[in-house]
């Protein structure tokens, strides 16, 4: 199985392009998208906290 | 190298490359078509993680409806023709330093404090569309008839606003 | 490479039942086209492509070639990777959503390296089946609409903006009206569907989904029609109103595959009709007449015969050999049937879902030769203010009547 952390991890990455791309870019259509990202991004953070939390253990080996 | 293994790092490299994308595609179009890439991705991670209902729902409301919204905006505004991604190179850089410094601390600081949590042993049936609906429906269903009705507010809102005026 | 292919036995077979599947689904499109062409030109009293092979037959290969060989413009000023991705997608999305769908209960009677095989290409148990299906049916808007915008033409655009709205609009009453049939059934998984109405076997036909759910039914039909852009709700792509609407500056290849993605999405609603509320590979006999079991033997041997007494008086000498070889192997296959029960037994599923696939398909080419088509607002104002009010009133109705056999209930 894969270890939470990979998730919370990839989790983390996904919010930072969000904000870089909140940032940096101009087209508003464009910074709604990633805010959309972020959302996900977190969404994705739940889902995984979720599984780890019903299996009663946090995942830890690959 | 197992096979979950596996297939999580080619849907999370499949992710952040549609991300990577949506930064650097000059036509809002394409990092719309690129926002889709990652939707489908973390869809297919929500299965991996055996969350099959929130996966297809993701693909539907996500992937079906509210990117949708967002192809047709751009479409139907003409939004941005060829938007110029000049990020300017001197604020670019040290940018980019932050937000990998902000991620790389986040995922630490989860990281670290993950592995001191134990929960009681539940059964994974919480994630099933049964499982789903008994807590909507029974435990949570003051907040799920709250939040339809924040919804329709703001579908009436929307359909106000977009009204013309009476001249 | 016995050790991989034991080792890796599943991921054998899927890949072996994909290419398979790929295969059939394609021929069968190609032929479908052949089989509207054919009835439509019928109900239209005039002959249809018969000049191709014996009763035109060979018309669908003729128009591959023709469709490899043409030359393929792209529009100036076309947005080039959008205008190569959308008639893709769509094909993908077609094509995904045959996957999902079980052809028969019972796996093959042989194992491979301990495997077994079943009909269909994932195995009946997805717990999701039909709202998978439904997202892929959700994602299909994005093929007509990227296609319509990336043609850089008005024609295409407005057709592509009214095609995809009409899509979307359609999509909110045909997951409503499947509600019903899921609150029956008590899963999303289409094999307990198909179970749900296999309750009380001695009913035969009056145990499907369909009589409870006659409301839901034509909900469903009449969306899916929609959602597919097909007659009578084809404005969007209609010749005299918008030259082609989405597809008018797509040629040759790119085009065949929005022909392709059109038909195969056809297919795949006239499975899911069928699977719903028609009771699947249930047979419509009672349980207890076992002598039904030899109806597909009935059916195909004097088919085979009658083609081959065709083949003898056939014009031409291509025709009669094509003709009498297709009549042998259609009537040996039925004599099969008979000889050997247990292939038997097997193919009865099958057999019948195919059937009804082919009912369903025969009713969609007949309402092509039928009926007018809507005009644009009409079918919006139908879409939201008829069918999706329809949907959600027998969804109610459904929840009430369950509740109160769980109250007061019987069985």
């Amino acid at each position: 199985m894969v270890p939470t952390n990979y998730y919370v991890i990839l989790s983390a990455i996904l919010f930072g392009l969000g904000v870089f791309a909140f940032i940096f870019k101009r087209n508003i259509i464009t910074i709604f998208m990633s805010i959309e990202l972020m959302l996900n991004a977190v969404n994705l953070a739940f889902v995984a906290f979720s599984q780890a939390l019903s299996t009663a253990r946090f995942l830890c080996c690959s | 190298m197992t096979a979950p293994l596996v297939v999580f790092f080619v849907l999370a490299a499949l992710a952040v490359i549609g991300a990577v994308s949506l930064i650097l595609q000059k036509h809002p179009i394409h990092s719309a078509l690129s926002l889709i890439v990652v939707m489908v991705a973390l869809a297919g991670l929500y299965l991996l993680l055996g969350a099959e209902f929130v996966a297809a729902v993701q693909i539907i409301v996500y992937g079906g409806a509210i990117m949708v919204l967002f192809v047709f905006v751009i479409m139907l505004l003409n939004a941005g023709v060829e938007e110029r991604t000049s990020i300017s190179k001197l604020a670019g850089a040290p940018g980019l330093l932050l937000v990998v410094a902000l991620a790389g601390f986040v995922a630490a600081t989860i990281a670290k404090s993950a592995e001191s949590v134990h929960a009681a042993p539940q059964t994974g049936e919480l994630a099933s569309t049964l499982g789903i609906s008994n807590m909507i429906f029974k435990d949570f269903v003051y907040p799920f008839e709250l939040t339809s009705f924040l919804i329709l507010v703001a579908v009436l809102g929307a359909t106000v606003l977009a009204q013309r005026e009476k001249s | 490479m016995t050790s991989f292919l034991s080792t890796n036995a599943e991921l054998v077979i899927t890949v072996v039942k994909i290419a398979l599947l790929l295969f059939i689904v394609l021929t069968v499109n190609a032929y479908l086209t052949w089989f509207e062409r054919k009835v439509v030109a019928h109900i239209q009293s005039r002959w249809g492509p018969h000049r191709v092979g014996p009763h035109g037959l060979l018309q669908p290969l003729a128009d591959g070639l023709k469709f490899l060989f043409k030359e393929d413009p792209t529009p100036a000023g076309a947005d080039k990777f959008v205008y190569y991705l959308a008639p893709l997608l769509a094909l993908a999305l077609a094509l995904t959503s045959i996957a999902l769908i079980p052809f028969g209960p019972e796996p093959l009677p042989w194992k491979f390296y301990g495997k077994a095989i079943y009909l269909g290409i994932v195995s009946p148990d997805v717990n999701i089946g039909i709202l998978a299906l439904f997202a892929i049916t959700a994602m299909g808007v994005y093929g007509v609409a990227l296609a319509g915008w990336s043609s850089n033409s008005k024609y295409p655009l407005l057709g592509g903006l009214r095609s995809s709205a009409q899509m979307i609009s359609y999509e909110l009453a045909l997951t409503m009206s499947a509600v019903g049939v899921l609150l029956m059934a008590g899963s999303f998984n289409l094999k307990q569907i198909i179970e749900a109405q296999a309750h009380h076997p001695e009913r035969g036909l009056f145990g499907w989904n369909v009589w409870p759910q006659i409301l839901g039914f034509f909900c469903f039909f009449v969306a899916a029609v929609a959602e597919t852009n097909r007659v009578p709700f084809d404005l969007p792509e209609a010749e005299s109103e918008l030259v082609a609407g989405f597809h008018t500056e797509y040629a040759s290849f790119k085009f065949a595959m929005f022909f392709i993605a059109e038909y195969t999405s056809m297919i795949t609603v006239s499975c899911l009709c069928s699977i719903l509320f028609f009771g699947g590979w249930l047979s419509p006999f009672p349980a207890s007449w076992t002598f039904t079991h030899y109806l597909p033997s009935v059916i195909l041997i004097p088919f085979g015969l009658w083609v081959i007494l065709d083949g003898f008086r056939y014009e031409t000498m291509f025709g009669r050999i094509i003709l009498l070889g297709v009549g042998t192997a259609i009537a040996g296959l039925g004599a099969v049937f008979v000889l050997l029960p247990n292939v038997n037994e097997f193919i009865q599923a099958p057999f019948w879902l195919l059937s009804k696939i082919f009912v369903f398909l025969f009713v969609y080419v007949w309402m092509r030769g039928t009926l007018p088509r809507f005009r644009y607002d009409q079918l919006m104002a139908f879409g939201w203010k008829l069918l999706l009010p329809l949907s959600i009133v027998n969804v109610i109705v459904t929840s009430f009547v369950i509740l109160a056999r769980m109250t007061w209930g019987a069985k």
